[in-house]
């Protein structure tokens, strides 16, 4: 998967789950203020990543992703192990 | 000539409405102050006379929770029927008989001013409230939170929660301004999503009321000695309930809470005339 994939499944999530207008979701989007999620909201999302991914992220490590840029990093680099 | 008479009286009147006016408002200002100066006197002498007796006298901390609430409330009672008497304020209910027997649900309300809360509680019995940790180390009033057992604001997430899940299963309302702050006049109303996560996670009700000021006074950022030109009326009124059980169903949570934070959004929007 490349990282464009990734952005665009990211960018699905977002306006499926978390009512994001997809004109805002750029990768320089900040999530919670940008973007309006919440910190319970970030864990519903490191749980779909989950399942993408099939791998596990630790809530610690998605505590740092503020942009929607880290979230593509931090998925990319998890699918690449 | 006899214009001139009638122009002196009507200076003559007009200067006495300026007079009374201006003692009106002098008169108010001063039960302002004193007002002001009751709620840090008032709780520090609570927590010196009344509140250690309670301890004392109830060993069983959930007992002791509850007197010291009762206290409180009964203290906010007077303390706004002090205020009405110095002419500073005008407090008016209705429609609160209906709501008094609910158990465990959360109590939202907009927020026009510093005074909403002391209403609400004096109001209405089981609160649970709250309280910024600033305030848990306040010298006048730290004492009378720690001693009521409020929730403490600077918990973890996690720790906030668990707080808040017991309190309500206790039978417990809790008071929550959803805006997180006093509102800010003449603005339409934006709601905080972390009540509608609480609702839905804990499955619990919520009961709105409604808070009018008018004309508006103690908004966010005004001094105290900043009151208006006339004697501001609270009218505190029961709203709708939220049933939770209407936000449970297939969709993921995150819809579920937004859904909910729209419906309450929109419902204050419509009350206070911004839709």
């Amino acid at each position: 998967m490349t990282k464009d994939e990734v952005f665009d499944i990211l960018v699905e999530y977002l306006v499926e789950y978390f009512e994001v207008p997809k004109y805002k979701i750029t990768l320089d989007a900040k999530l919670y203020e940008e973007l309006d999620l919440d910190s319970i909201d970030a864990v519903d999302l490191v749980v779909k990543l989950q399942e993408l991914t099939q791998k596990k992220i630790s809530p610690t490590d998605f505590k740092e992703v503020r942009s929607v840029r880290d979230v593509v990093e931090k998925v990319y680099a998890l699918i690449q192990k | 000539m006899q214009k001139d008479v009638k122009f002196q009286y009507l200076e003559e009147i007009s200067s006495w409405s300026v007079f009374t006016k201006k003692s009106n408002y002098l008169k108010r200002l001063f039960g302002t102050a004193v007002g002001f100066s009751l709620i840090g006197v008032g709780g520090l002498i609570l927590c010196l006379t009344l509140f250690p007796l309670i301890a004392l006298l109830n060993r069983d901390l959930r007992q002791r929770h509850d007197r010291v609430r009762f206290v409180i409330r009964y203290t906010f009672k007077a303390y706004l029927k002090s205020l009405e008497l110095l002419g500073v304020i005008k407090v008016k209910t209705s429609d609160l008989a209906g709501i008094q027997d609910l158990k465990g649900v959360l109590i939202i309300c907009n927020h026009p001013s510093l005074l909403d809360v002391v209403v609400i509680m004096a109001h209405l019995k089981n609160i649970q409230c709250i309280v910024k940790s600033e305030l848990w180390k306040n010298p006048f009033l730290g004492g009378v939170v720690r001693a009521a057992g409020y929730i403490r604001n600077d918990l973890t997430p996690e720790q906030f929660y668990r707080d808040c899940v017991e309190q309500l299963r206790r039978g417990e309302n809790i008071i929550i301004f959803p805006e997180g702050t006093r509102s800010i006049p003449k603005k339409p109303i934006r709601l905080h999503r972390s009540l509608g996560n609480l609702a839905i996670a804990a499955e619990v009700d919520i009961q709105a009321l409604t808070m009018e000021c008018n004309p508006s006074t103690l908004i966010k950022g005004e001094k105290w000695y900043k009151i208006p030109i006339k004697c501001p009326v609270f009218d505190l009124k029961a709203g709708q309930l939220f049933r939770s059980a209407d936000y449970q169903n297939d969709l993921p949570r995150s819809l579920r809470v937004r859904a909910l934070m729209r419906d309450i959004q929109h419902y204050y929007n419509r009350y206070l005339g911004y839709e």
